[in-house]
């Protein structure tokens, strides 16, 4: 969007955060962040997930409580407890997920939680200001539809009317454009012009697309790692640049790695297509393969389709389209134990929800998927306990598992040490193939470099080793063969030999071959 | 050793660990209603409660009613706790009690239709099967509705304890009523009888069979790959998912497994004290058994031992409260107060136990939560 420049810059600005503080039991997730927004002013916050964005903005919001910092409006300080705050300061906020009530009509669900004190409500009146204010901003929808049978783009633009009806004049769209097709995004885009130029209210845009940050934004503020990178003007910065400071980490270590000799194909995915919660296209056919004795790394920014895709492989999601082949077997839609029979192990992204029970002992967790293996039962089909504690306190130490007890409850390990465990536990079963997703997440240096370590180990031994990482540094280091994951599509497909950290970059922020 | 070890930390957890003093509060908060209320209607609450244990463990008579009171609900409670502990919340054990009744009942009277009134050791066996069968077949449907099309199955059990109760009182005041008995509805004797293990007393061997269920509860949840996956689901649904573990399997196993314990307890309640089907059947001083042992469980932590102690307790509360609306006339409602404020209390509990409200409670204290 080219005529912009309508954005003044003062020593006074609208919205400014100013050194903003906040700690989730040891994580600091916003570490002293400064924001300053205009009026008329569209802000990106760009950043990869859990950068700190949606933390930030909570925090705004009232939906958390700060543990330190200032939040200034128009020069004065003020202090938000709760979204009735912000609500009455004029701060509106569209969640990722909606929050409107189904069975309730537009008009109902916008006056919802703000009726009058003597208790009448003006239908008419009510419905002449939804009127007005969807010509003004061009937000078409049917004050009088029920909310349930919208479309997830009419929601939003529901969500973005709420928001205005309660007089917000600073409005955060959190990650709007993720649930839209590209038509709805152009016209959310148009509204936000309409919001920002000539209403002159103020637009915080949550986002890890660098093409939507480029073509809406006035300024960008980069986060990672709950940390500002840095806050340019849009013009005055390249997608390029965004990319390196959004995704960019020094290179902790150098890994040795053997010279690449694949052998034959144990995944084969072909034209594999599949949706998301939403019941949205989120993996548009893909089609790769994975042999024995290579890394093949999938980089991109998360929620671009990654967790689908492994879900799919897995048996974890209902493949729509194409083909999951698995050691020359066919084993698209087979049941999760199936396709584990057929020699895939599995690390999941998030191991607190998939990959462990923190509520039972670590042992238990040690034999979570290979639970019916009958070399753990005595012959009467019982568990027995002396050859599952020797199991487990075998992988324990061979993974460098620091623990007290295997008894002890999972939920005291810290995140490195359960990522060791589950690798163990995946590589006991010695699958052909193992996926990994996200393998250093939330893991600290130690035992990633272990977990780099082990993973290069297994791929010399013979196995076929499916990557997926948002961490692009991570993806370099261990891979044999790059592809490059943006909206469900493979967008890029390089040998790490000769592989351009840079150009890889760019087309995780969607941007192709310039 | 090893498993030897892991029951005695079991022992220690239910007994010094936090569930177990919430429990213990749960009962103290409960008595100590009940005597506000007894103390409000002009009635001395300590003579009361002297009645109410001596009625309850003071002599011989006592002990062994509530040892048969405890039965019933022992065994309901253990099949209703592997069913909590895989998160199917069958509240319909009342329902399954009836119909493994009514299952049991017709073999019997078709039985002695057939071969007189001298039935033995097979005919026990055979209608024991039946009971376990029906009862087990009863809570199937709800089972399969929740595995296929994830309906609810506290809505469907709740529902299907009405069927299973009006088709009892349909049977026993009609086809299967019994001729002689004109002012109870109810069928005749059914045979074979169990005989009694104790003389001069109504105890029987169905308080053994309870005994000894406790501990192939215990070990079925601790040590077989399908109690490993019932807790799996029941903790964390997407952990099974990932394990490879089918979800509805379970729910229906789950189920399956409650419905034929309630129909164990409906088959003792029959052939070792009763003797009869009638509506009356399993129903104690707070109201079916199947209901109560909800509570039951719930109290009990879903763990067999503590599922044992807490229905000793709930027995011994039934018969001692019996005995003291007997002997210092406080009125029945009364009575039910007090029990239903201790059933309210071991709900609230256990919904204090919930991680939601723990996670709640923790975020008051500022203690944040991601």
């Amino acid at each position: 969007m080219a005529d912009r420049g309508h954005v003044r810059y003062t020593d006074v600005p609208f919205l400014e955060m100013r050194g903003m503080v906040k700690r989730f039991s040891g994580v600091v997730a916003s570490d002293h962040i400064d924001l300053k927004v205009e009026k008329g002013e569209v802000h990106c916050l760009l950043g990869e997930n859990g950068a700190g964005k949606t933390v930030l903005m909570k925090l705004l919001y009232g939906l958390y409580r700060a543990d330190r910092g200032q939040i200034f409006l128009g020069g004065k300080e003020v202090t938000i407890n709760s979204p009735r705050d912000a609500i009455e300061l004029g701060i509106g906020m569209v969640h990722q997920h909606f929050t409107l009530v189904p069975p309730l009509t537009v008009a109902d669900n916008l006056i919802l939680g703000m009726i009058p004190s003597y208790g009448l409500i003006h239908k008419k009146e009510v419905e002449q200001k939804i009127n007005e204010l969807s010509k003004r901003y061009g937000l078409k929808v049917n004050p009088r539809a029920q909310t349930w049978q919208l479309s997830v783009g009419d929601q939003q633009r529901v969500e973005i009317l709420k928001a205005l009806f309660r007089g917000a004049e600073l409005l955060i769209l959190d990650e709007p454009t993720a649930v839209l097709t590209s038509m709805e995004v152009d016209q959310l885009f148009a509204t936000i012009q309409l919001l920002t130029k000539d209403a002159g209210k103020a637009v915080i845009f949550i986002t890890h697309k660098l093409n939507e940050t480029m073509a809406i934004s006035d300024r960008v503020t980069v986060l990672r790692d709950g940390k500002v990178v840095t806050t340019v003007e849009t013009s005055k910065t390249n997608p390029r640049e965004l990319a390196k400071w959004m995704v960019g980490r020094e290179v902790l270590f150098r890994l040795e790695k053997t010279p690449f000799k694949p052998g034959e194909v144990v995944l084969e995915v072909k034209g594999l297509t599949t949706l998301d919660d939403l019941g949205l296209t989120k993996v548009k056919g893909v089609s790769f393969e994975v042999r024995q004795r290579e890394i093949f790394g999938i980089a991109g920014v998360a929620g671009n389709g990654q967790r689908e895709l492994v879900e799919a492989i897995t048996g974890l999601r209902k493949v729509i389209k194409g083909n999951v082949i698995v050691n020359r077997a066919d084993v698209t839609n087979r049941s999760v134990g199936d396709i584990m029979k057929h020699g895939v192990g599995h690390v999941p992204e998030d191991r607190y929800k998939h990959g462990l029970v923190v509520q039972l002992p670590l042992y238990e967790n040690c034999i979570l998927d290979n639970y019916s293996n009958p070399e753990f039962l005595n012959r009467w089909k019982l568990y027995d306990k002396r050859t599952i504690y020797d199991y487990a306190n075998r992988i324990a130490k061979e993974y460098d598992v620091v623990m007290p007890s295997i008894e002890i409850e999972t939920e005291v390990l810290s995140g490195g040490n359960l990522q060791k465990l589950i690798l163990a536990r995946e590589l006991s079963r010695s699958p052909s193939l193992l996926i990994v997703n996200q393998p250093t997440r939330g893991v600290d240096v130690g035992a990633t470099e272990f977990v780099h370590r082990k993973l290069l180990e297994q791929r010399d031994a013979g196995r076929a080793i499916l990557l997926i990482s948002a961490e692009l540094e991570e993806i370099l280091s261990l891979s044999d063969r790059i592809a490059v994951i943006y909206e469900g599509e493979i967008v890029g497909l390089h040998d790490s030999e000769n592989a351009n950290m840079h150009q890889i970059a760019s087309e995780m922020g969607g941007f192709r071959k310039q | 050793m090893t498993s030897r070890s892991s029951l005695r930390k079991t022992v220690g957890r239910v007994i010094f660990g936090f569930d177990f003093f919430s429990s213990i509060a749960a009962i103290l908060i409960g008595f100590v209603i009940g005597g506000v209320l007894m103390t409000l209607s002009g009635a001395n609450a300590l003579l009361a409660y002297e009645q109410l244990f001596l009625g309850a463990v003071g002599d011989l008579f006592g002990v062994t009613e509530t040892l048969i009171r405890t039965c019933p609900l022992l065994i309901i409670g253990l099949g209703l706790a592997i069913a909590f502990k895989g998160n199917v919340w069958n509240i319909g054990a009342d329902g399954q009690f009836f119909f493994g009744a009514i299952g049991a009942a017709g073999v019997s009277l078709y039985l002695m239709d057939h071969f007189g009134r001298d039935l033995g050791v097979v005919a026990a066996l055979l209608t024991l099967a039946v009971a376990l069968a029906s009862g087990s077949g009863f809570a199937l449907i709800p089972g399969y509705l929740k595995a296929r099309w994830r309906v609810n199955e506290i809505i469907t059990t709740i529902m299907l304890n009405y069927v299973a109760l009006y088709l009892t009182q349909y049977l026993v005041s009609g086809p299967w009523r019994d001729p002689q008995t004109i002012t109870f509805a109810q069928t005749p004797l059914l045979m074979p009888m169990i005989p009694k293990i104790l003389a001069g007393t109504r105890l029987h061997v169905g308080v053994l069979f309870g005994l000894a269920l406790v501990v192939v509860v215990y070990i079925f949840m601790q040590r077989t790959t399908t109690g490993f996956s019932i807790k799996v689901v029941g903790k964390n649904l997407n952990a099974a998912l990932y394990a490879g573990m089918s979800v509805g399997r379970v729910s229906i196993l789950a189920m399956g497994i409650s419905g034929a314990l309630a129909g164990l307890a409906a088959w003792i309640e029959i052939y070792c004290v009763q003797h009869r089907l009638l509506t009356g059947l399993g129903i104690g001083g707070m109201g079916g058994y199947g209901y109560t042992a909800v509570a039951v469980a719930l109290l009990g932590m879903n763990n067999a031992l503590g599922v044992l102690f807490s229905a000793i307790f709930f027995g011994a509360l039934d018969v001692g409260a019996s005995a003291m609306q007997l002997r210092v006339g406080i009125p029945m409602a009364l009575v039910s107060g007090i029990q239903g404020t201790m059933v309210l209390v071991v709900v609230a509990r256990a919904f204090l136990a919930r991680p939601s409200v723990i996670r709640w409670l923790k975020s008051r204290r500022g203690e944040a939560i991601w």
